[in-house]
């Protein structure tokens, strides 16, 4: 029994220097956490991969102030070049006084260049390393994806910060969809189907004018303006309709309406307000709110020839008018909702003409005609994006205003 | 008796399940999607049944030669040569068994978490905590392993259970999208791994109603397989078949999808935890069975004596069997099903079983009654 106790001890203790992580030894000081990882391809390098880490600050409280260009928050921004992202990253840390820990970071950002080179280096990248997690976010930038890190923040502390706000607002407006990586990875390699990601860009405020600041001066138009201080144009993050891919190619971005239609086509549209023609005065404008959808997509095949139906159901408000029309009759609500179903239609049908132009189907028409019809799909599994291409599509859609917000008709304004 | 304590039927299916478990549910799903695609889960729930043969003829031989373990009624079978010559080779069995479940997870450590340290670190302290289990016996073992897996069953039902928001089962359609044979060859891979079942061989004498074994084998058996099916379902499901298959850990990528609301999420550390635990406790069964069947077979008093030595072998060939990663991933997928079937599972219990009975039935051989001499 004593050397029992004896050997217990002696073996706690033992494991005591493993506890420590060996070779593997990564004490919180010590560490680099990214946030954010950007890469962007630099065409005709020989070291092409450009990688940029936001990497948060180890005192990220009260450190407010005078930093330069560099994304002045709670984020500080390392960037690298080489032949390979891993070469890159490995660049960075030359700059680095700590230890680059990519677990705790949860998105990755594209450059246009890149995504257009393809993205397989990315994702071979993040499914090899154990480091990165399948559940960040991918996003593809308009421009480079450096210059989206560069942005300053102007709400939350950090520009990552503000990336993940915008993600998770993504499903008030319906108008793109963010995805993580791994449901990304797999509709890319899923026969019948493209992947899609969230496309981010960088502008200055709508309407915002340069030169109502630096009034004098043509100098202080856009690139010269960095250093400058005082009130010069900013720019700000956006997001910016839907990358769509094909295989790992960036093929085009959605704008804001396509990428709805792409939306209402897989029935996964969230929340949102859209306009519609007012039915008493078609030149004014109607604002209706979703509420509610679903989405039902039909394949059929009648003598060898492929086609697909899809049905949509969709619930709404009417939030706001700009004549003064008493809409709040039932018949006044059937033409809204004929209306807004018109609306809809009309953005399913751009959505699926850009899909069609782009020789892309991010909706999985494939994969439901494989599911309902594996035969008939296995006949063009090889060749999905030219024969989806000419597939006719037929749109049916409903559309319910089932509410009309507190007030039922406009009160009349006298004179 | 080399072993005193006796173990309930209850854990035997324990120690059963947890040596099965511990390894398929790590490894096995990308290599079944890599053959099978889609209809994995198929697969995955077919294989197993497989090991309810080997369990019947294991359970049939036990029966008849009561209170003996194979070691020792291969002897009484075979005679005193060829019946150790088949005891030393399930001994090897089982050391090999063991020394590539110890290589699984020194493989996995330093691939996904430890990256810059030996690979020996993990295999040789995995190792000595085995060797020390195997020194106290199969009953401590048994009842580490009520504790284990608990610990081990509900983590991977937590993984599956918060992975559920991102499950497409549609995934799953269309049915034999390959045809029937790819899902037949697939589940060669978890019979292979399901065939572990083996080591009731040796357990069987020891527990305490021998005659439940069969009942508690059967339940083990099933148990694992719907775990394993329902982890092949979630990743084909949430992967896509040609992405689970392209993965080398597909539960540790599993584990790395879970984020419900950016709080329950990382959940890999549990990933880890699950693994080391069932690694643990499957080696010391594969060791505790190799060591006793040495034991046996040398005809010595006691186990001790040959537990360092194994542990120093299966030490060595922990990290001398495979060169690298893709060539343990080969072994598994393309060599092992092959070669424990139809040497261990299916065919030294078929030759021990086909002796038996042509003894019996034609030189009216009586078994069962010498242990009462013996």
């Amino acid at each position: 029994m004593k050397h029992k106790t004896y050997l217990l001890t002696c073996l706690l203790a033992f494991s005591l220097i493993f506890a420590g992580g060996c070779w593997d030894q990564a004490e919180i000081e010590s560490l680099a956490i990214v946030r954010a990882v950007a890469i962007d391809y630099l065409p005709g390098r020989r070291a092409p991969y450009l990688v940029t880490l936001a990497v948060k600050r180890p005192a990220a409280i009260g450190q407010e102030g005078g930093g330069g260009g560099g994304g002045g928050g709670q984020v500080t921004l390392y960037s690298g070049v080489g032949a390979s992202i891993e070469l890159a990253i490995r660049q960075a840390a030359l700059h680095i006084p700590r230890r680059i820990f990519l677990t705790h970071n949860d998105l990755i950002i594209v450059g246009r260049e890149l995504a257009e080179h393809g993205l397989f280096p990315v994702l071979d990248f993040v499914v090899r390393n154990p480091d990165m997690r399948l559940s960040a976010s991918l996003l593809v930038a308009k421009g480079t994806g450096q210059e989206i890190l560069h942005t300053a923040e102007r709400l939350e502390g950090s520009v990552t910060d503000e990336i993940h706000g915008l993600l998770d607002q993504a499903e008030d407006t319906s108008e793109t969809q963010p995805e993580p990586i791994f449901r990304f990875l797999r509709k890319m390699t899923t026969p019948g189907e493209e992947a899609y990601t969230v496309s981010i860009t960088t502008a200055p405020l709508p309407e915002d004018k340069p030169s109502k600041a630096n009034g004098a001066g043509g100098s202080g138009e856009g690139n010269g303006g960095n250093g400058g201080g005082g009130a010069k144009q900013e720019k700000m993050l956006a997001m910016d309709g839907m990358a769509v891919f094909r295989g790992d190619r960036l093929a085009g971005i959605l704008n804001h309406s396509e990428a709805r239609g792409k939306l209402w086509l897989a029935g996964m549209t969230t929340r949102g307000i859209m306009a519609a023609h007012d039915p008493v005065h078609p030149e004014k404008t109607v604002t209706l709110s979703l509420t509610r959808s679903q989405t039902k997509i039909t394949p059929s095949v009648q003598g060898g020839r492929i086609s697909f139906r899809v049905e949509v159901e969709a619930e709404g408000n009417l939030i706001s008018q700009s004549s003064q029309a008493d809409l709040s009759t039932p018949e006044m609500i059937e033409k809204l909702n004929s209306a807004k179903a018109g609306a809809i239609k009309v953005e399913m049908e751009k959505a699926l003409q850009k899909m069609r132009q782009l020789e892309t189907d991010v909706v999985g028409f494939g994969v439901l005609l494989n599911r309902r019809e594996p035969k008939a799909f296995r006949e063009v599994a090889d060749r999905w994006p030219e024969t989806f291409v000419q597939l006719p599509v037929e749109i049916h859609v409903k559309a319910y205003i089932r509410r009309t917000g507190m007030q039922s008709k406009p009160a009349r304004i006298t004179r | 008796m080399l072993e005193k304590g006796k173990i309930s039927p209850r854990q035997t299916g324990q120690l059963l399940f947890m040596t099965t478990i511990a390894t398929v549910i790590f490894f096995a799903p990308s290599m079944i999607t890599g053959i099978a695609g889609r209809d994995a889960w198929l697969a995955a729930l077919l294989g197993p049944m497989f090991a309810l043969i080997t369990l019947l003829l294991i359970t049939w031989l036990g029966r008849k030669h009561p209170g003996l373990t194979i070691f020792q009624y291969s002897e009484v079978i075979l005679g005193k040569w060829l019946g150790k010559t088949v005891a030393l080779l399930y001994v090897w069995g089982f050391l090999h068994i063991g020394a590539i479940a110890v290589r699984e997870s020194g493989d996995f450590m330093t691939t996904s978490f430890m990256p810059h340290t030996p690979i020996s670190v993990f295999n040789f302290s995995m190792i000595l905590l085995c060797a020390w289990s195997v020194m106290v016996g199969l009953e401590v073992i048994a009842r580490m392993s009520e504790f284990i897996i608990i610990l081990v069953v509900s983590f991977l039902l937590f993984i599956l259970l918060f992975s559920l928001p991102n499950w497409e089962l549609s995934y799953l359609l269309p049915f034999f999208s390959r045809g029937a044979m790819p899902v037949l060859q697939a589940a060669l891979i978890p019979a292979a791994w399901h065939g572990n079942i083996i080591v009731i061989a040796v357990i069987l004498p020891f527990v305490t109603r021998p005659a439940r074994a069969l009942i508690a084998g059967t339940t083990a058996v099933f148990a694992s397989a719907a775990l394993l099916t329902i982890g092949v379902i979630g990743m084909v499901t949430v992967f896509g078949s040609e992405l689970s298959s392209s993965f080398l850990f597909p539960l540790h990528l599993f584990a790395q999808t879970i984020d419900i609301g950016q709080i329950i999420t990382r959940f890999e550390s549990v990933v880890m935890t699950i693994w080391m635990a069932g690694i643990f406790v499957k080696t010391s069964v594969f060791y505790y069975c190799a060591a006793l069947g040495l034991a046996q077979a040398l005809n010595l008093k006691e186990v001790r004596p040959v537990v360092l030595p194994l542990g120093i072998l299966l030490s060595t060939l922990s990290i001398s069997l495979f060169q690298d990663v893709t060539t343990l991933v080969t072994f598994l997928r393309d060599t092992r099903p092959y070669y424990t079937i139809s040497l261990y599972f299916l065919g030294l219990p078929l030759l021990l079983i086909s002796v038996t009975l042509i003894r019996e039935k034609i030189f009216g051989t009586r078994f069962g009654e010498q242990t009462n001499e013996a």
